[in-house]
């Protein structure tokens, strides 16, 4: 019935008397009603809530959620320099490790992509191990093994004529200490995604590419690079969001310090809301980081779509 | 305190062991002593006699049938106790059943629950550390358990506790709203095989040009590990430290703060201090230790860190808890078992932290929560815990000769718990402890000076006032 309903939208129904079309459009809603009032539910209210709150004074020592306080909470946060600073060490982490992550993730997914390459599979399932490790596994396995006096990167430092370094106990190396662990985490989902578009490629642009007599670097850079685009553009979106909100990695290997030099939003925001117990600012804190990874979204669809039609 | 990757390392921090000292204890002793604990704690017909005009105390089975829910820290304490509970469910027919959580997530979920609002929670009675008394009771999520005191005419005293220790964990603004469990007072813990032995003590003397003696105050404990890096670096430290950004450095500093007399804020709690002089020069001691006295990586390090080194036997002297020297003692891997002792805090005054039995507003069950407390800390239960390995928070077990047998230590912790002090009385003393972290930490890594770190510190402290 459904299909004929779809295949005839404005003919008349017998058994309702309205037309096909407005039937039509009720059978949809029907369909994706339970999941609009399911989103509605799990991810609407809690957002406008947020929101509420955010509006409000709410100390938790203080009783429930207080009077309207119009921006204040956001005049508060954006006036805090620990949060200014959490903003700014955000932006590092982020851009380092997406721009590092997709590098070594598309160099790894070409060579994985190679016609004929033996243990293809083996050497695949190593490359996932990180990304299978929980972050916080993560965490305490790179603060052994960055340990300045028992860890193993300092032993590797030792053998081959390097200073020992303090990494995770100086401003100078904390921040890059971090950034590394992140990288040697997520890499592997970058790989993945990145992988499976290659794959998909069309084999004809870079069969005639060969023909015409374009070298390995002109094939990556004019054939297989632009045809990836829209790949590389969502895990660059997927990772950037994640990387956004970096928070565990930074509790165990870090606790934000020294001074506050690795100290991310999302770390932040638990401080605000869970030690100070000031739910109005961290939920304001938590609207600034909705609307900044929204804005980024929004960016990236946009140059995304762009490249489509292009 | 939060202390937070600090999961594990928070967990163990508050572990309360048991320990023994360097007083010549062989490991057939500690092996008596462990059965003959064992043994105490199989024995519910064991009974010690009450202090002062203690009452017979009754329990009502009036809640028979009701179960009762507390969040607690798995520990040893925690362990404890479970093994005593089928007793109090024999006594009152009331089922207790523990939630055990590592330390780092106690806060968060106690906060949720707590904010529940009247009967609404799900915990009935609570173990509270000892910094979130002031902010728990001044929300108004928990029960002033004066008037049950009174009420229990004599059943439960408050003169079973040391006054330090109530001070620390138990009243808040002239009321009492939770009964002390147990405490974890800081302390100088150092190298007794070192300190006696000839040849360290004439390589140091070498070095520093004095001999090797217990320093009386923090400048000449900070000279003291300064010079002793020098005399085996790389293999021996001055101190393991735990210089993490967040409850780790706090917890260490205060020592050092309240050693040269200063403190967080002024005694009337109108204004901050930590950016006066003794702040500042307590700032300046600390971070003089981290960069010269202490292990590499220590600005980063946590107890765990301390821990390590401690039993490896890389340090001559650690500023910390109790605990760090039991596993000292006591773990299987220490290289430093029987060569370890602790003494008050050089300049007189170290950190005492406790953990506190309270009734939240939200238990949906208060009645039955106060049976349950009356029981744990009564004389013969705190006794027994006591027994089992549990730094006291009651005075008895420090008078009860088997205790002092089993563990001769308890005469030093009696001293660190008598002249401890625990954190400024602000209703957020959990956030004093992150500004302070920050500051500190930015201080130790040369961010900046300590003045500059301190008068930044005090410029958000005012907040809490």
């Amino acid at each position: 019935m459904a299909s004929a309903e779809i295949a005839a939208p404005t003919e008349q129904n017998p058994a309702t008397g309205s037309t096909g079309r407005a039937s039509s459009a009720r059978y949809r809603w029907s369909l994706v009603l339970p999941t609009m009032l399911m989103l509605l539910g799990v991810v609407g209210f809690p957002i406008g809530y947020a929101l509420y709150v955010s509006l409000h004074e709410y100390d938790l020592t203080e009783g429930g959620i207080g009077p309207w306080s119009r921006i204040e909470n956001f005049r508060d946060v954006l006036g805090m320099n620990v949060f200014i600073q959490a903003i700014q060490n955000t932006v590092v982490l982020t851009i380092s490790v997406v721009v590092i992550e997709l590098i070594v993730a598309f160099g790894l997914a070409l060579l994985l992509n190679q016609p004929g390459l033996r243990f293809k599979n083996v050497y695949l399932c190593i490359l996932l191990i990180p990304l299978l490790v929980s972050p916080i596994a993560v965490g305490l396995i790179w603060r052994l093994l960055l340990h300045p006096d028992l860890g193993a990167v300092n032993w590797v430092f030792d053998q081959v004529g390097l200073p020992a370094q303090e990494w995770l106990s100086r401003k100078s190396t904390a921040m890059p200490a971090v950034i590394g662990v992140d990288v040697w985490h997520e890499t592997s989902l970058l790989l993945v995604v990145l992988l499976a578009g290659l794959a998909s490629l069309p084999r004809e642009p870079l069969e005639a590419a060969r023909v015409d007599g374009a070298n390995g670097f002109q094939i990556l850079r004019t054939v297989t690079i632009p045809l990836m685009a829209p790949v590389i553009l969502i895990a660059s979106l997927i990772r950037m969001i994640s990387a956004m909100k970096t928070y565990d990695l930074i509790y165990i290997l870090t606790s934000g310090g020294p001074g506050g030099a690795t100290e991310t939003i999302s770390f932040r925001i638990w401080k605000i809301g869970f030690t100070n117990l000031n739910m109005g600012q961290a939920a304001a804190a938590s609207i600034l980081l909705l609307i900044a990874i929204m804005a980024l979204t929004l960016v990236l669809i946009r140059v995304m779509r762009r490249n489509a039609s292009a | 305190m939060i202390e937070r990757g600090q999961g594990l390392r928070d967990n163990h921090r508050k572990e309360n062991r048991v320990i023994r000292t360097n007083r010549g204890i062989d490991r057939r002793r500690l092996l008596q002593l462990t059965g003959a604990a064992s043994l105490g704690l199989t024995l519910p017909a064991t009974r010690f006699a009450p202090t002062g005009a203690q009452e017979e105390i009754t329990y009502s089975r009036e809640f028979e049938g009701t179960t009762l829910h507390a969040l607690m820290e798995d520990l040893r304490e925690t362990t404890l106790i479970e093994e005593m509970l089928p007793e109090f469910e024999e006594l009152t027919g009331i089922k207790v059943e523990f939630e055990k959580v590592v330390y780092p997530v106690m806060h968060d979920k106690l906060v949720s629950q707590l904010a529940a609002g009247e009967g609404n929670g799900t915990y009935d009675f609570l173990e509270v550390d000892f910094y979130w008394v002031y902010e728990f009771a001044r929300a108004g999520w928990m029960e002033d358990l004066g008037p049950r005191i009174e009420e229990s005419g004599g059943q439960v005293t408050l003169d079973r506790y040391d006054p330090a220790v109530l001070q620390i964990g138990s009243e808040v603004d002239g009321n009492t709203y939770y009964l002390p469990m147990y405490v974890y007072p800081m302390g100088l813990l150092y190298r007794t095989d070192l300190f006696e032995s000839d040849e360290f003590k004439a390589q140091y003397k070498e070095i520093s040009g004095s001999d090797l003696v217990m320093p009386t105050s923090v400048e000449e404990y900070v000279a003291m590990i300064s010079a002793a890096q020098q005399v085996d670096p790389g293999n021996l430290y001055g101190a393991a430290m735990q210089g993490m950004q967040g409850d780790p450095i706090v917890m260490e500093f205060c020592n050092y703060l309240y050693s040269v007399g200063g403190d967080f804020f002024t005694e009337d709690l109108s204004a901050p201090a930590i950016n006066d002089e003794l702040g500042v020069q307590a700032v300046q001691l600390y971070v003089d230790a981290i960069n010269n006295g202490a292990q590499p990586g220590a600005a980063n390090a946590d107890l765990n860190d301390t821990g390590a080194l401690w039993r490896q036997g890389k340090a001559l002297t650690s500023v910390s808890y109790l605990f760090l020297l039991s596993d000292g003692e006591t773990l299987e891997d220490s290289e430093v078992q029987g060569k370890g002792s602790v003494t008050t805090m050089p300049g007189g005054t170290g950190l005492t932290g406790s953990w506190s039995w309270g009734i939240p507003v939200s238990s949906p069950n208060p009645g039955a929560a106060w049976e349950y407390l009356k029981w744990v800390e009564s004389p013969d239960v705190a006794m027994r815990r006591a027994l089992g390995g549990g730094v006291a928070a009651q005075i008895a077990p420090y008078d009860n000769p088997e205790y002092a047998a089993q563990f001769p230590w308890m005469a030093q912790v009696k001293d660190l718990i008598a002249t401890g002090k625990g954190l400024p009385g602000v209703t957020k003393q959990a956030q004093l402890v992150e500004i302070m972290g920050r500051h500190l930490s930015d201080a130790v890594t040369g961010g900046s000076s300590a003045q500059d770190a301190m008068d930044a510190a005090a410029e958000e402290l005012k907040e809490l006032l």
